[in-house]
C-alpha cells in the first residue's frame, strides 16, 4: 500500500507532467496572453520540482527553510519578472535604470540576481540541512549491507 | 606562419581547404601568442590527466575523481558552449532581450539541478559501477533496452553537435590566426584529440576546468571593453535608433512573448537534463563536494552569461550609433563585430575564451559518444567489452568519433544543419524522464522509460525533418513539445505498468530513494 509520502511524490510528478502539457498548449496558441499564462505555469512547474527536491528519507521538507526561502520567494521573483516584462512590452521609456529599460532591468534584478540570491545561495548556506553527513552515513551503511547480501 | 602555409597547401590538395574566408579581424601578435599558449597548456593538462584515467570508470566518466572547483569550472565551461559565446550575442543582435532570459535561466538552474538530482546521482556511483549515464539507466530500470535507447540518443546528439561545431569553430580560428578553415579544423580537433585519446573524460574534465578559467578571464575583458565602448549608454542609444527601437531593449525582446516560456523553463529546468551536468555529479570525489560544486558552478556560469548579454548589446550599440550594420541572417557575426572594436589585448583574451568555450564542450561530447559505443551499445546488445579492454577500445573509438564528426561536419551538407539542431532540448527530452522522474518516483517503470525515450528520439527527429522539408513548423521551439511529450509519456505509461517500479524497484536502489 502506498505511503502518504509516496502519494505526495505521485501528486508532484503528475502536476509536473500536467504543467508540461499546459506549456505546450499555451505556446501552440502563441498569443501574448497565452504566453503570459505559460510563464506563470512555468513558475509553478519550477516550484513543483523544487519541492520534490526537498525529499529526505521519504519525507518532503515544507518548513520555512526551504519552503519559504528559497522556494516560494524565488517563485514570486519569477512571477513578478514576467508581470513586469509583459506589462512593458515594446514601450519606449525615458526612465532608464542604471542604463537599462525598466522592463529589462527588473527581470535582470529579480529573475537573475534574485534567482542567484535564493536558489543558488540557499543551496550553499543550507547544504547541511539538505544532505547532513548522518544521512550519507546511513545511506552508505545500507549500500554496504545490500552489497554483502548480494 | 610558414608551417601554416605548408599545411594549407597540403590540405587544399586533398580538397580540405574550406574555401576563402572573409577576415573580419586582423590577427594580432597577442591573439596568435594567446592561441598557441592556450593550445599547449590544454594539451599539457589533458595529458597530465592520464594518471586519473586508469580504469574504464575513470576513462569514460572521471568517476569519483575530482574536487569541487574543478567540477564547477568544468561544468560551467562545458555547458556554456560556442552557442553561448558566439550564438548568444547573435541572438541578442537579432532578437534583443528575449534570448537573455535563456542564459539567466541556465545560470540560476545549476544549483537547482544539484538541489534536485545532485545527491542521488552521486549516490548512484556508490550503488553500482558508473562510467556513463546509460550505466545508471540500466541499473534503475533493470533494462538493457533503456540503456541502448539512451546510448543511441546520446551518441546521435553528441556526433550531431560535434559536426555542427566543425565549421563554426573553424570560422573562429580563421579569425584568430588568419589560416584557412581546413587548418582551423585541424587545430581545434587535433588539439582536443591529442589529449582525449590518452585521458578520456578525465582529461576532458581537467582541461575544461582550465578552459573555464580562460572563459572567466575573457569575461573581465568583455566587461571592460563594453563600458569603454558604450559608456553605459547602450540601451538608450539602441532605443533611439530607428532601425531598432524599444523592442530591442524592453524585457521581452523582438520574439513573440510565448518564447519566454521556452527560454525560461527549458533553460532553467533543462540544466539538469544536460549530460555535461549529470555526469559531473558522479565525478565528484566526495558527497561533501556537492555543496561547493553546485554553488560555484552556478556562479561561474552566471558570470560567463555576461558575455552573451554585453557582447550582444555592445554589437547592437555599434550598429545603432552609426557603425557597421550586420546584414539579415548574419547576426552570428555580432561577437566579431564587437571584437573588431576592441584593443589587441582584449581581443586576444576574449577570442581565447571563445575557443575555450568550443573546445571544452567538444571534448566532453567526444568522450560521451565514445563511451556510448564502447561500453553501452556493445553491452546492451550482449557483447560487453571486457572491463580491462574498455580503455583501449575507448581510445580507438575517440579517434574514430572525432574523424567521423569532422568528416560529417565538413561534407555532410544539409544533414549537418538538420541534425545540428539536436542539442539542449534533445538532451532534456531524453534524460529528464530517466533521471529526474526515474530517481524520484518509485513508480517509474522500465516500460515508461522505453516509451519516453522512444518518444524523445522520434519527436525530436520528426519536428526537425518536417521543419527542414518545409512541411510544418511549430510556432515555438519544437524541443519544448518533445520534452513535455516524453515526460508525460513516462508518467502515463508508468501508471499502467510495473517492471522496475513500485514493489519491483531494484533492491539495491532502495537507499537512493531515502537520500
Amino acid at each position: 500500500m502506498a505511503s502518504t509520502q509516496s502519494k505526495a511524490i505521485d501528486a508532484l510528478v503528475v502536476i509536473g507532467a500536467v504543467c508540461w502539457v499546459i506549456l505546450i498548449i499555451t505556446c501552440w496558441i502563441a498569443t501574448p496572453l497565452s504566453g503570459f499564462i505559460g510563464t506563470i505555469t512555468g513558475s509553478i512547474l519550477m516550484m513543483t520540482y523544487f519541492v520534490m527536491g526537498t525529499e529526505r528519507k521519504g519525507k518532503l521538507n515544507l518548513k520555512p527553510v526551504p519552503f519559504v526561502y528559497p522556494i516560494l520567494i524565488q517563485t514570486i521573483f519569477w512571477i513578478l519578472s514576467f508581470i513586469i516584462s509583459y506589462s512593458m512590452l515594446g514601450q519606449p521609456t525615458n526612465n532608464f535604470i542604471l542604463g537599462m529599460h525598466p522592463g529589462a532591468f527588473w527581470p535582470l534584478a529579480l529573475f537573475w540576481i534574485g534567482g542567484l540570491l535564493t536558489g543558488t545561495l540557499s543551496y550553499f548556506i543550507f547544504f547541511d540541512k539538505y544532505l547532513p553527513d548522518s544521512d550519507w552515513d546511513d545511506f552508505m551503511k545500507e549500500v554496504e549491507q545490500n552489497k554483502k547480501a548480494a | 606562419m610558414n608551417v601554416l602555409n605548408s599545411l594549407q597547401t597540403v590540405l587544399s590538395k586533398i580538397g580540405f581547404s574550406g574555401g576563402n574566408v572573409t577576415q573580419l579581424i586582423k590577427p594580432s601578435a597577442f591573439t596568435i601568442i594567446f592561441t598557441v599558449v592556450f593550445i599547449l597548456v590544454s594539451i599539457g593538462v589533458g595529458i597530465y590527466a592520464t594518471k586519473k584515467a586508469k580504469t574504464a570508470e575513470q576513462y569514460f566518466g572521471g568517476t569519483k575523481s575530482f574536487g569541487p572547483w574543478v567540477i564547477a569550472l568544468a561544468s560551467a565551461s562545458a555547458v556554456m558552449s560556442a552557442f553561448g559565446f558566439i550564438g548568444g550575442p547573435g541572438y541578442v543582435y537579432k532578437f534583443g532581450f528575449t534570448s537573455v532570459w535563456m542564459t539567466f535561466a541556465a545560470g540560476t538552474g545549476f544549483a537547482y539541478a544539484y538541489w534536485i538530482v545532485g545527491k542521488r546521482m552521486r549516490g548512484m556511483a556508490e550503488v553500482t559501477d558508473v562510467a556513463t549515464l546509460p550505466d545508471i539507466a540500466k541499473v534503475r530500470f533493470k533494462s538493457e533496452a533503456v540503456r541502448a535507447l539512451l546510448a543511441i540518443g546520446l551518441f546521435i546528439a553528441a556526433v550531431a553537435y560535434l559536426s555542427s561545431q566543425v565549421k563554426g569553430g573553424a570560422k573562429l580560428v580563421t579569425q584568430m590566426v588568419g589560416c584557412t578553415e581546413g587548418v582551423a579544423v585541424l587545430i581545434i580537433f587535433g588539439t582536443t584529440l591529442a589529449y582525449m585519446i590518452f585521458s578520456g573524460m578525465s582529461g576532458s574534465i581537467l582541461t575544461d576546468a582550465f578552459q573555464g578559467l580562460v572563459m572567466v578571464a575573457g569575461v573581465l575583458g568583455v566587461i571592460f571593453g563594453f563600458f569603454n565602448l558604450t559608456g553605459g549608454a547602450a540601451m538608450p542609444t539602441i532605443q533611439g535608433a530607428a532601425r531598432f527601437g524599444a523592442k530591442f531593449v524592453d524585457g521581452a525582446g523582438v520574439l513573440p512573448y510565448h518564447m519566454l516560456v521556452v527560454f525560461t523553463v527549458v533553460f532553467f529546468i533543462g540544466v539538469m537534463g544536460q549530460p555535461q551536468m549529470l555526469t559531473k555529479m558522479y565525478s565528484l570525489k566526495s558527497h561533501k563536494d556537492l555543496k561547493k560544486a553546485g554553488f560555484y558552478s552556478g556562479m561561474t556560469y552566471a558570470v560567463t552569461s555576461l558575455v552573451w548579454f554585453l557582447v550582444g548589446y555592445g554589437a547592437l550599440y555599434i550598429s545603432a550609433s552609426g557603425g557597421t550594420v550586420l546584414p539579415k541572417g548574419q547576426g552570428d557575426l555580432a561577437a566579431f563585430l564587437f571584437l573588431s572594436k576592441m584593443t589587441g589585448f582584449i581581443q586576444a583574451l576574449v577570442m581565447a575564451a571563445l575557443l575555450a568555450a568550443i573546445m571544452s564542450t567538444a571534448s566532453f561530447f567526444i568522450s560521451m559518444a565514445s563511451g556510448a559505443v564502447v561500453r553501452d551499445l556493445t553491452g546492451a546488445f550482449g557483447h560487453e567489452v571486457p572491463h580491462k579492454k574498455q580503455v583501449f577500445w575507448g581510445r580507438i573509438m575517440t579517434f574514430v568519433v572525432t574523424l567521423f564528426a569532422i568528416g560529417f561536419g565538413y561534407w555532410g551538407g544539409r544533414a549537418v544543419l538538420v541534425l545540428g539542431a539536436l542539442g539542449w532540448g534533445f538532451f532534456c527530452s531524453a534524460t529528464l524522464p530517466v533521471f529526474l522522474i526515474g530517481l524520484f518516483w518509485r513508480r517509474a517503470t522500465k516500460e515508461g522509460a522505453i516509451a519516453a525515450l522512444s518518444v524523445a528520439i522520434f519527436s525530436n527527429l520528426t519536428w526537425i525533418i518536417l521543419k527542414n522539408l518545409k512541411i510544418y513548423k511549430l510556432p515555438f521551439s519544437d524541443y519544448l513539445f518533445s520534452i513535455g511529450a516524453s515526460i508525460a509519456t513516462m508518467v502515463i505509461v508508468s501508471m499502467f505498468t510495473k517492471t522496475a517500479g513500485g514493489d519491483d524497484l531494484p533492491k539495491q536502489l532502495e537507499p537512493i530513494f531515502k537520500l
